[in-house]
């Protein structure tokens, strides 16, 4: 083939027709292993971003085998032990007792799966609500994207906290209502950023291109539009995460989310206001838990956002 | 200017690139020089490093010196060197647009700039003395009505005349070099032949020395009396224009003409050059360009020529001319 | 029958502004553009910004829609398809872009840029699909070892390659290629040209090639169009409009571009002045604030006709009325 000869100087020959499924496999994926590799060497260069992802770790992993290595699984739900109350951090009760004599350390690690629920929950309704309406307002256009960008405006000039407590003081309290309120507030954040980052790639040379070859609608929007936007929303998400955590918490302490005896960390600290200053361990543990699990995704987020940003990838 | 065996490496992720291997330029005063190149070849790069423009971390200069009027900038730490840029040695670049920015009129960011350099000229100028300048440089870059031009904003203006205004920026602090980083790649063809006679006038007019880089040996034939050819972070050839067209020497330059189409007329074929340019982090031993060289020899993979003068003012590096072998090879 | 015919195309972009989207300006990026391609051509648009070539591919190729004005296709009439027709029109035309570094889809492998044709069309999968693009890749002088690879590890060159493949994958007629080796170094571009050509005289295609750069239109077209602000200014076989143009603008074109050969001197021309935005044109001829041999009153205020000036060259100018 003349055309090959031409362009090829030094190019090596067309690679056999059969070959095991193992090489093929790797031959397949060694592009996505080079990227991976090179994602990972970026990470570990911000020592920030590797606090983040240790913090974050210890969180998840705390969520899968928490329940399980507690040393007083029954304290969790509403048993009382008068005798051992308010004893302060020793080797057994490593966070303490609270006044009912529970074990703040198991509550604490126990809240962990529940903060886990609801900030994930959370998080996944409002990317379920607000990807789509964002890619189809980006995309789309016209009326409907000026509906879309203007209903989620009203929503977002409304303050967060506000509103959920409206929505949770109307629906009454409980874990359930207050995931239901937050994750109202939270869908209006997605439809802009992802409205944006769709208004962008849809310029692309390459969505031009898939046009030209003859791609539906659908197939441009999933295939690529939806894959060129997820690196935004997965640096979003991440750090949402921390802060629907966070608001939770918030909607805990003031009584209107989980319920005691829930050991849900913002009704422990509601909880062990009380008791403050001199048995401050019943509220400071909880705290510490919320403060670092949020500082955690925030650091991961910003990490993942820096490998992630094309740009700086170079 | 001279630079001498200029060797810059980069480390990347997947190790340390030898992006520049001994490049080596003269310049005299008045005289206009221009690097010519495909990419990758280390001509933007070197051009940055004449102004320390280069971010150091992964950027790190092993070798060499960059000699202007007889000092090594490479010597000079960012005070003395943030002295040099914009009022000896000055710099435009490839995109008007996206060296202006577009918050500020004109007028703010020319006379920012102008008294900025006339404070490091020992001159000061006050607001207005700055503006009065700045109207007549734009006046000299042939700027229509520049006194009530200069109050817009850089979108109000073309791609050409914003050119014009950074060009007239370039000036502003009286320099003696001024190095031109693609300058009109990015303007229409008839834009470009506007900027090109304006530079060529300059030369002339305020005896300016013009180190021009670019990828179009046409554009660089327009304005530059002489030429070096860079590959893979070497110069393989310096002549006279003439010369580079009418009898080139390295197998590079050679297939460089080859492939560029004439206006004049049709050509049968053109050549190309098969490959591409080789790693730097994994450089070949010896010349850079023998994988791809229709004329590589034995010697080519293992010794690296070196620039040798064929005649006054040609010199190429090629081992089909044996005084380019290296003293000790 | 031709294979292309375009008649009075327009391309107008109305410019709204304010809360009710009122149309304050209208854009003319392409004005009355008629012009035709029999099979095998090799038809050349040149033009500078603002000339309308680029507008005027993604028209014809209807991935904007024309303002007015007919496209047929082989006889067929596409300004009267509606969606779903033209998208099956798609097979049988092409285009390759400018950018290799945006139009291929950095979330996507090779195999998967290249095989979405024939994923959307032919329902190919799997091995199927796997080969026939490892064929493709083949006919643009690439290989196997590149179908997984994702668009950033590959030279520019190589993506402008791949975007050549993706456009050949549906076996089309026509094909246009909008300043495909722009983006290029000049030795790979001149590699890329050859492959173009080889590729023409193999399967038979007729090109549209739009570019800003008169030597590379020289070395590929037969005929030539040159445009100046959405207008066809002149058009004719690329030997004799080169060596022999007739409209002023094409002279200083031509004149224009800084040649390798050191014996042009400053006896040239040069074109004052900056290109008219297409949002204010110039009335009667649109060349005239420039026009250095304008004859008066009549070039401000009458458009040129196109005048036939034999031998399939044609150009718009008031001058060319003049001498018979």
């Amino acid at each position: 083939m003349t055309i090959k000869r031409i362009l090829n100087a030094t190019g090596p020959d067309a690679g056999s027709v059969s070959q095991s499924a193992w090489t093929q496999w790797k031959e397949k994926r060694e592009s996505s292993i080079r990227d991976i590799r090179l994602s990972w060497y970026l990470f570990r260069k911000s020592p920030t971003s590797m606090l983040g992802a240790v913090i974050v770790g210890v969180f998840l992993l705390t969520v899968l085998i928490g329940p399980m290595i507690v040393p007083f699984p029954e304290d969790a739900t509403g048993t009382v032990h008068i005798e051992r109350k308010l004893i302060a951090p020793n080797a057994t009760h490593f966070f303490g007792t609270d006044d009912l004599g529970r074990d703040i350390f198991t509550r604490v690690v126990m809240g962990t799966r529940i903060s886990m629920q609801i900030g994930l929950i959370i998080i996944l309704v409002a990317m379920g609500i607000g990807v789509p309406l964002g890619i189809t307002a980006g995309y789309v256009g016209g009326w409907l994207g000026e509906t879309i960008m203007r209903v989620t405006d009203m929503f977002l000039s409304i303050p967060g906290r506000v509103f959920a407590l409206a929505v949770v003081g109307a629906m009454g309290p409980g874990m359930v209502n207050c995931i239901i309120a937050l994750s109202v507030v939270w869908w209006p954040g997605y439809v802009r950023l992802v409205q944006g980052r769709t208004l962008a790639v849809r310029e692309e040379s390459f969505v031009e291109a898939a046009r030209a070859v003859g791609a539906q609608k659908g197939r441009i929007i999933f295939s690529h539009i939806l894959p060129n936007c997820s690196s935004v929303i997965i640096v979003k998400a991440s750090m949402d995460i921390g802060m629907a955590i966070l608001a939770a918490a918030g909607l805990g302490f003031i009584g209107l989310g989980a319920q005691p005896p829930l050991p849900e960390w913002g009704v422990m600290i509601s909880e062990g206001r009380n008791f403050l200053p001199d048995w401050w361990w019943y509220a400071t543990f909880p705290g510490l838990a919320i403060f670092t699990t949020v500082l955690g995704f925030n650091l991961l987020g910003d990490g993942l956002r820096d490998i992630l940003d094309p740009q700086s990838r170079g | 200017m001279e630079i001498k065996d200029l060797a810059l490496h980069f480390d990347t992720f997947e190790g340390t690139a030898k992006v520049l291997d001994g490049v080596s330029l003269s310049l005299e005063r008045g005289d206009t020089l221009g690097v010519v190149g495909e990419t990758g070849c280390g001509k933007s790069i070197t051009a940055k490093a004449i102004l320390g423009l280069l971010p150091t971390p992964p950027a790190r200069i092993v070798g060499g010196q960059i000699l202007f009027k007889g000092e090594d900038l490479l010597t000079k730490n960012q005070k003395e060197i943030g002295a040099v840029r914009g009022t000896r040695i000055a710099m435009i670049f490839q995109d008007p647009m996206t060296y202006l920015n577009p918050v500020f009129s004109i007028e703010k960011q020319m006379t920012d700039v102008i008294i900025r350099h006339s404070k490091q000229n020992k001159k000061p100028l006050n607001k207005k003395q700055a503006r009065d300048k700045a109207v007549e440089l734009l006046e000299s870059v042939q700027i229509p009505s520049p006194a009530q031009r200069i109050g817009e904003y850089p979108h109000e203006f073309s791609g050409g005349m914003r050119q014009r205004v950074l060009i007239a920026m370039a000036l502003s602090g009286d320099p003696e070099l001024l190095i031109a980083d693609e300058p009109t790649t990015a303007l229409d063809v008839t834009i470009q032949a506007q900027i090109l006679r304006l530079l060529k006038g300059l030369v002339n007019r305020l005896h300016l020395s013009i180190l021009l880089i670019s990828h179009d040996l046409g554009v660089v034939a327009k304005l530059c009396k002489r030429v070096a050819v860079m590959y893979a972070g070497n110069v393989v050839e310096t002549s006279s224009i003439e010369n580079i067209f009418n009898s080139p020497l390295h197998p590079y330059s050679k297939g460089l003409l080859n492939s560029i189409p004439k206006l004049k007329k049709r050509d049968a074929t053109l050549e190309g050059i098969a490959g591409s340019i080789p790693s730097f982090i994994t450089p070949p031993q010896g010349c850079r360009f023998a994988p791809r060289c229709t004329e590589a020899m034995e010697l080519c993979q293992k010794v690296k020529p070196v620039l040798a003068q064929v005649e006054p003012g040609h010199s190429f590096a090629c081992h089909l001319y044996p005084a380019c072998r290296p003293a000790d090879a | 029958m031709n294979i292309l015919d375009v008649k009075d195309l327009s391309m107008h972009f109305p410019i709204k502004k304010g809360l009710l989207q009122r149309t304050t300006n209208v854009v003319k990026a392409v004005r009355k553009v008629s012009f035709t391609l029999e099979a095998g051509d090799s038809y050349g648009v040149v033009g500078e910004s603002g000339s309308g070539k680029t507008t005027l591919a993604r028209a014809v190729l209807h991935l904007l829609k024309p303002t007015s004005g007919k496209i047929y296709f082989n006889g067929k009439n596409l300004t009267s398809m509606n969606d779903e027709e033209l998208r099956q029109m798609r097979q049988h035309m092409q285009m390759v872009f400018q950018d290799p570094h945006s139009s291929l889809n950095p979330r996507k492998t090779i195999l998967k840029s290249v095989g979405e044709p024939l994923m959307i069309f032919d329902q190919l999968t799997g091995r199927e699909l796997a080969s026939r693009v490892q064929e493709l890749l083949e006919l643009v002088g690439l290989g196997r070892e590149h179908m997984y690879r994702f668009p950033h590890e590959l030279s520019g060159g190589q993506k402008q390659r791949v975007g050549i493949a993706r456009a050949l994958a549906l076996r089309p007629k026509l094909l246009m290629l909008d300043e495909p080796t722009s983006a290029l170094d000049v030795s790979v571009q001149a590699l890329t040209l050859n492959l173009l050509e080889e590729l023409q005289n193999q399967l038979s295609l007729t090109y549209l090639f739009i570019s800003h750069n008169l030597a590379v239109i020289r070395y590929v077209c037969d005929r030539v169009a040159v445009m100046y602000l959405g207008q066809i200014v002149e058009e004719g076989p690329v030997d004799r409009l080169f060596d022999t143009p007739a409209h002023p603008y094409t002279k200083f074109l031509l004149s224009a571009v800084p040649s390798p050969e050191p014996q042009n001197d400053d006896d040239e021309q040069i074109l004052e002045g900056d290109i008219p935005s297409p949002l204010d044109l110039p009335t009667g001829c649109s060349f005239h604030t420039r026009c250095p041999v304008k004859v008066g009153k009549i070039c401000e205020t009458v458009e040129p006709v196109t005048v036939n000036l034999g031998q399939a060259h044609s150009a718009a100018c008031h001058l060319c009325q003049v001498n018979p």
